[in-house]
This record gives structure tokens, sequence and C-alpha cells, in this order.
């Protein structure tokens, strides 16, 4: 397809170089000329869209999110009692909450503990869940390598959860003084 | 030598991509849990754990016992010091403690057979 501005081109070229072959018409070319400026070029030029463009990228990216936190530190766990007493074996707290938000699906919770526990006692932990689905109270004496404790979880975020932990010492335990175990709790894929 | 430099990019620009596919995106968050065992070891010759209140009667001497027996009011649960280093009467110790007392007065009040949960330890 031709572009209709080569078409003006040639024809202001004939008409430029018209007096050169025929120079009495001079004065004649010289008026069309003039006419033809103001009726056609003039016009073009203003209805001609002139505007210049740039072009920019827009790189958008959403990156995965895990994140879990709590609110502190559960209660010290003291079993007291009778020794022999089976009813004095075990102590819960439910006192700290969790928190978590993810853009994933499928992601779990898993704990684990930094020492294992003495020898005649378990630490269990049940984190509940809304997102999820909890595994109930998950012994984590010996989980040195972490566990699962909540499943299933889909992206949306779950706020204060609760998180209970239990300390039993079996009857043939009767002394240990006061000890800590660090749990960590990650929020994975 | 060109051809073994586009390999090698190649293979460094699909290893990347393996790293990001399989990358475990995690958080965490950590708790530190403080336990401790504290149960008693008293001598059974010091300490009758069933006996009971028969009605009516003072209970200076019968009062230990780890029975729970219906009632209308529940009743405190005790916890006595005793020093095994320096044998007493028993009955005594208990019979000095003002928490023993209000027990005492308990049993005597309501008149019925009730037990009462002590805890003694040395």
């Amino acid at each position: 397809m031709k572009n209709p501005y080569q078409n003006t081109r040639l024809l202001l070229t004939f008409i430029i170089s018209f007096p050169y072959f025929v120079p009495s018409m001079g004065k004649v070319i010289s008026s069309l000329l003039v006419v033809f400026v103001l009726l056609f070029v003039i016009p073009l030029h203003a209805i001609a869209q002139g505007g210049t463009s740039v072009v920019q990228i827009v790189t958008v990216e959403v990156k995965p999110i895990t994140k879990i936190a709590v609110n502190g530190n559960p209660g010290a766990l003291t079993v007291v009692g009778q020794s022999g007493d089976p009813s004095a074996s075990s102590v819960s707290d439910n006192n700290t909450r969790y928190s978590m938000v993810t853009n994933l699906d499928n992601v779990k919770i898993v704990a684990s503990i930094s020492d294992e526990m003495p020898d005649g006692t378990r630490l269990m932990v049940k984190l509940e869940s809304s997102k999820g689905v909890s595994n109930g109270p998950v012994d984590i004496s010996r989980a040195l390598t972490p566990v699962n404790v909540v499943s299933g979880i889909n992206r949306g975020s779950d706020l204060n959860q609760t998180i209970t932990y239990t300390f039993a010492a079996s009857e043939s335990v009767n002394e240990i003084n006061e000890q800590s175990r660090v749990i960590t709790l990650t929020l994975t894929d | 030598m060109k051809r073994l430099l586009h390999i090698a990019a190649l293979g460094a620009f699909c290893g990347i991509c393996a790293t990001q596919a399989f990358a475990q995106h995690s958080s965490s968050a950590t708790q530190v849990v403080t336990f401790s065992v504290h149960r008693s070891t008293v001598p059974a010759s010091l300490v009758s754990l069933s006996s009971s209140v028969p009605d009516g009667r003072r209970a200076d001497e019968q009062i230990l016992s780890s029975k729970h027996s219906p009632s209308p009011r529940s009743l405190p649960k005790l916890t006595v010091t005793l020093d095994s280093r320096q044998p007493k009467n028993l009955a005594v110790e208990l019979g000095t403690a003002n928490a023993v007392v209000d027990v005492k007065n308990e049993l005597i009040t309501y008149a019925t057979r009730k037990s009462v949960v002590l805890t003694v330890s040395d």
C-alpha cells in the first residue's frame, strides 16, 4: 500500500519543477503553489497526530509468603503430688497463641524440640487451626527432627490460635529440677 | 569453546530454575518450655493414705485420707509440711496446723462421713 505522503511529495515535485519546463507559466505556478500549500499542506499538518510515544515495561511479581509468630512462652509446667499417685502425673498450659499467614496452598506447621526430654517424661503440643487440620496432641519429647502438628493449611491467615503444652511424668519420676527446652514451630510448604 | 560456554550457561540457568522451583518457603517461631517434677516420698509409717473419719468423731488423728466421698460442699485440699529429721507425733503436728483446724471444724460441723485430701512432704 502506497504511503499518501509519497503521492503528496510527487505532486509537489511536479508542480515546483513545472516552471522550469514552461517558463511562461511561472507566475501561475507560483500562485498555484501558494494555494496548494494553503489548501492541503497546512490542513494535513493540522490533522496529522504528530505525538511521540515511550514504552515502559512494568514487572509484577508476588513472592511466596509464609509467616508464623507466637505471643510468648508458656508458664512453667510443674508436676507435684504424692509419689506413686497416678492422678498427679501431668500438667498443661494453654495460655499462648500463634498467628500465621500464607499465600500458598497445602502448607503445614511442624514442631521440633532443642533437646530430648528426660527419661520418664513426655512433652506434647497441640495447635488449634481453623485453616488446616490439627493433628491433636503430638508427642515432641524426642522430636529433634520436626514432626507435623497442623497440616493441609490453605492460603489465608489464622490468628490467635491456641497452643496447648502438656507435660507428663511417669509415677517413677519423683524429682526433676527446673529445665527448659526450646520448641520451634515452623510454617512450611 | 563457544559451544562449551553456551552449554555452561544453559546448565547454570537450568540449575537456578530448579533451585527456585523446589525451594522451600518457611517461617519459624520459637517458644521456651520450662518444666519440673516435685513429688514427695513420705515414709508409709507416718501417713495413712486411706483412713476415713467416722460420723461425729473428732478428727485429731484420723484426718489423713486420699478418698473424696460425695458431699454437699467440697472440702479444702491441704498441704502439711513435716520435718522428718525431727520425728514428732503426727497427730500433734496436724493438730497445731491452722489449716487442719479448719478441716476439723468442717468435719465436726457436718458430722457426716467425709474425707480430706492431704499432701504430706518432708
